[in-house]
């Protein structure tokens, strides 16, 4: 017991306490939004096809400022994402097929990461990640089903996120009704997804096995997942989705914050424990289906951002959300540049994989980089 | 003003509970585990629905009042909190301001400031920016305090908040209690405390639950009894009351006889005026179990025997058995397998013992009587111990001159002591004095069921069968 009060004169504050973090957070949100901007840029400049980055401002000069472009010479034919596309002109790359994935590729890693934050704050788990109510299960059931059904041709990018999302939407939405039980602690929460999950992987497994034909392939595929094959208006429903469910979201950060008491001590301090519960998870179900059915099961984005945003400053949810959501844009964002550009011409990678194999070590090597311990 | 006042019924866990909290003091619920304590203090907070009834916090009904604005009059401080992050401490107490926030107005000045005052008053100003996973027990009950003085509310609910405290961390807890209701108008203190002295000592008023219903409510002074302690706790204690507070002690001249914790043979002394001094030494090294009784406190034999740590029947100096003594006399007759007498002087004070002996029933008992005076010289009883002890003797009472005799007595009559049985491993067998090991053939300690003692019933350790057998089997030497 220390009794040396170390009384201060006035009722100033002592400083540097509280303003370090507000700096630290301002300094990183900073940072976060340069990088994401220069990703932006540099990525339109990566891809099967490269593209010199000074046609890349050029022609965004030319779109936004009226100025005039002279492009160099015209690719030659070139198949993106199972779709052949004629002898296209960069700027027709730049502007149908890289910009879409640019910022598809940050729309959803911002929506994973504020998801895998918000289940890990809900659920007091450091293992939490956006697909633990089951969702991703459920989207690849939907995906199977769509395969399954062979309908192809020319309706498929609009259906095959249609059923993705459905699959993933009634998955969560059998476990937020099951929330409404008096049961429904934390903890028979999560078990359900697990189960559920488990069941739906189960299932998958059958149809892959007993339908190979016409399923194994691209349902594997899309359940690696892909951000080749963005169109505009993939963008503008993930847009819009994605960024009101995501500002939503963060705003519950005091809220989280709370809940890391316990429920009880949250309930004491006037939280309405269960409706936040329900709110958020509801939200980042959302978010998450939005951007599985879009772009497959995407791993570890969601459960690596919101550990380094922790780790770098802190876990007080009202940041951590926003920040977490930042950091997994840009993930994202670099991991599908490496994605289409590791293999040269000789194809892209599907992005799941990408994450993992970077994530994973950069996970690792954040981790023990100091002492582990001292909780989240 | 009321702070607070209840009225409850209906649940299973409570029933039929009324009392009030007032501005100023400070109210303990006292009551053993499972009364209901932990269960009344949450549904009186709205963290638990209450069937019947209805609480009013400071005129207010709780199950109107929105959370946050029930958190504003009600401080609730659990009793373990497991926070699954590492806030800082200044974060931990800035979420006391939530109930004067909510969840999206932004940290203004007024609340940082009030923040910085509630860790000024817990002490806690060098550890504002440590993680609170990192504080020490008692530190961590300092946060707690902090939030809920940063939540400004009135009243304090604290739920056994000296639990897993050291002594010098439960006196800064309930000082601060104790200052906090008096250091602004409408202030109170309602908590839950598993001591009963801190209770007494700290409280304005104590509420005794029981069961889960309301057995008593009113200052310590008023409500605090050994019979009180009795009902509610099931135990009995002394209290004595220094400087106008009561102190609750365990009893001195009270003693409960146990079930015994492992099977064997008991022997029962029965002694007094220093007569059993090396009786009692010497059955208590060679590992008998003993009880002793009924002896007077103040008597040397008694002082002997708390110093051997034998269970004793104690009464009060100079008095006859009362019949609470006889009581238990009798039982520890009835758990007994020998009884010895020692040469004591019989008066009115303990002539009691003997008239229990002579009309005790139990089967197989075996009674002893050590060598000494007289009977005649040793009896202050107006004959009635001489008449007595006659008739123990003729109702197969044996005479036995010495101690040691009296070792070699019990054994053959089957009465093992603790560590020829194996119970007590660490002393070697066959040392002097003690005889021939077990093992030998033809030991005249033959196995129990030769014995009168007792037959080897399910309350023999198996060992003892298993020794027996071997011996049967002639033995392995020794």
């Amino acid at each position: 017991m220390n009794f040396n009060g170390n009384e201060s004169p006035s009722d100033a504050e002592p400083s540097g306490t509280e303003a370090p973090r507000s700096r630290s957070v301002r300094k990183i949100s900073l940072l976060l939004g340069l990088l994401l901007l220069g990703g932006a840029l540099a990525s339109a400049a990566v891809g099967p096809v490269p593209i010199p980055l000074e046609d890349v401002v050029g022609m965004i000069a030319q779109r936004l400022l009226g100025t005039a472009w002279v492009p160099s010479a015209c690719p030659l034919p070139l198949v993106v994402a199972g779709r052949s596309v004629p002898c296209a002109t960069m700027a027709e790359i730049l502007w149908d097929s890289r910009v879409p994935e640019i910022i598809l590729a940050v729309l959803v890693g911002v929506a994973l990461a504020l998801a895998g934050g918000t289940m890990q704050g809900v659920f007091r788990n450091p293992l939490g990640d956006p697909y633990l109510l089951g969702i991703s299960s459920g989207a690849s059931l939907g995906a199977a089903a769509f395969f399954l059904s062979n309908l192809g041709g020319p309706f498929a990018p609009v259906e095959l996120p249609l059923f993705a999302f459905l699959g993933a939407v009634g998955t969560a939405g059998v476990i937020l009704v099951a929330s409404h039980s008096s049961r429904a602690t934390t903890e028979v929460l999560l078990l359900t997804g697990v189960a559920l999950g488990s069941l739906f992987g189960a299932l998958i497994s059958l149809v892959l096995s007993l339908r190979p034909n016409g399923t194994l392939l691209p349902l594997t595929f899309w359940i690696l997942g892909s951000l080749s094959g963005a169109t505009w208006p993939q963008v503008a429903i993930s847009f819009a989705a994605i960024l009101s469910g995501g500002v939503l979201l963060a705003l519950h950060g005091r809220e989280i914050n709370l809940l890391q008491l316990g429920d009880e001590t949250a309930r004491g301090l006037g939280c309405r424990v269960d409706s936040v519960r329900r709110r958020t998870l509801l939200l980042a179900s959302f978010i998450t289906a939005v951007a599985v059915a879009f772009s497959g099961a995407i791993g570890f984005v969601g459960l690596v951002s919101p550990h380094i945003m922790r780790r770098l400053q802190g876990p007080d949810y009202r940041y951590l959300l926003g920040l977490g959501g930042a950091f997994g844009g840009l993930f994202l964002l670099v991991s599908d540049d490496l994605a289409v550009s590791l293999l040269g011409s000789g194809g892209i990678l599907p992005v799941g994989v990408v994450t993992s194999f970077v994530g994973a070590p950069f996970f690792l090597w954040v981790l023990y980089r100091r002492h582990l311990g001292q909780g989240m | 003003m009321e702070a607070l006042d209840v009225e409850l019924g209906g649940r299973e866990i409570l029933h039929e509970i009324s009392f009030e909290v007032r501005e100023g003091e400070i109210v303990a619920l006292v009551g053993p585990n499972g009364s209901g304590k932990t269960t009344l203090l949450r549904t009186l907070l709205g963290l638990l629905p209450a069937k019947k009834g209805r609480v009013l916090l400071y005129g207010r009904e709780v199950a109107r009042l929105h959370p946050r604005d029930r958190a504003r009059l009600a401080a609730w401080m659990p009793q373990q909190e497991d926070p699954a992050s590492n806030l800082t401490v200044f974060d931990y107490v800035s979420l006391g301001r939530y109930p004067h926030q909510g969840p999206l107005a932004p940290a203004i000045s007024h609340d940082r400031q009030v923040v910085w005052q509630a860790l000024r008053q817990a002490q806690l100003l060098p550890f504002a920016g440590r993680g609170i996973l990192e504080l020490s027990g008692g530190e961590r009950q300092r946060a707690l305090y902090a939030r809920a003085l940063a939540q400004e509310a009135p009243l304090l609910v604290l739920d056994e908040p000296t639990s897993h405290l050291d002594i010098a961390h439960q006196l800064e807890v309930l000082q601060n209690l104790s200052r906090f209701r008096r250091s602004a108008p409408g202030r109170a203190v309602l908590v839950s405390l598993h001591d009963l002295n801190l209770a007494c000592r700290f409280a304005d008023r104590l509420v005794w639950l029981r069961g889960g219903r309301l057995v008593a409510a009113g200052p310590p002074a008023d409500t605090v009894s050994p019979d009180r302690v009795r009902v509610v706790f099931g135990v009995d204690v002394d209290v004595e009351r220094r400087n106008g507070h009561a102190y609750v002690f365990p009893p001195r001249d009270r003693w409960r006889f146990q079930a015994p914790s492992f099977a064997g043979p008991l022997v029962h002394v029965i002694a007094g005026g220093g007569t059993g001094q090396r009786l009692l030494k010497l059955l208590v090294e060679e590992g008998f179990r003993v009880t002793a009784g009924v002896l007077h406190l103040l008597d040397s034999d008694a002082i002997l025997c708390e110093d051997l740590g034998v269970p004793t029947i104690l009464e009060a100096p100079f008095s006859p058995l009362t019949e609470r003594s006889r009581e238990m006399l009798r039982e520890a007759l009835d758990h007994a397998d020998a009884v010895v007498l020692t040469a004591f002087p019989v008066g009115a004070g303990n002539v009691g013992n003997l008239e229990e002996l002579e009309a005790a029933r139990t089967p197989g008992l075996r009674v002893f009587l050590m060598a000494g005076p007289s009977e005649q010289e040793r009896d202050f009883a107006q004959g009635r111990g001489t008449a007595l002890l006659r008739s123990l003797r003729s109702r197969g009472a044996e005479e036995v001159g010495s101690e040691v005799d009296l070792l070699g007595r019990l054994r053959s009559a089957g009465i093992r002591d603790a560590r020829r049985v194996g119970l007590l491993p660490s002393l070697p067998r066959g040392s002097p004095g003690e005889g021939p090991p077990l093992h030998h053939p033809g030991h005249p300690a033959d196995p129990p069921e030769s014995g009168g003692a007792r037959p080897c019933s399910e309350k023999d350790p198996p060992i003892l069968q298993r020794q027996s057998r071997s011996d049967e089997r002639g033995g392995r030497g020794g």
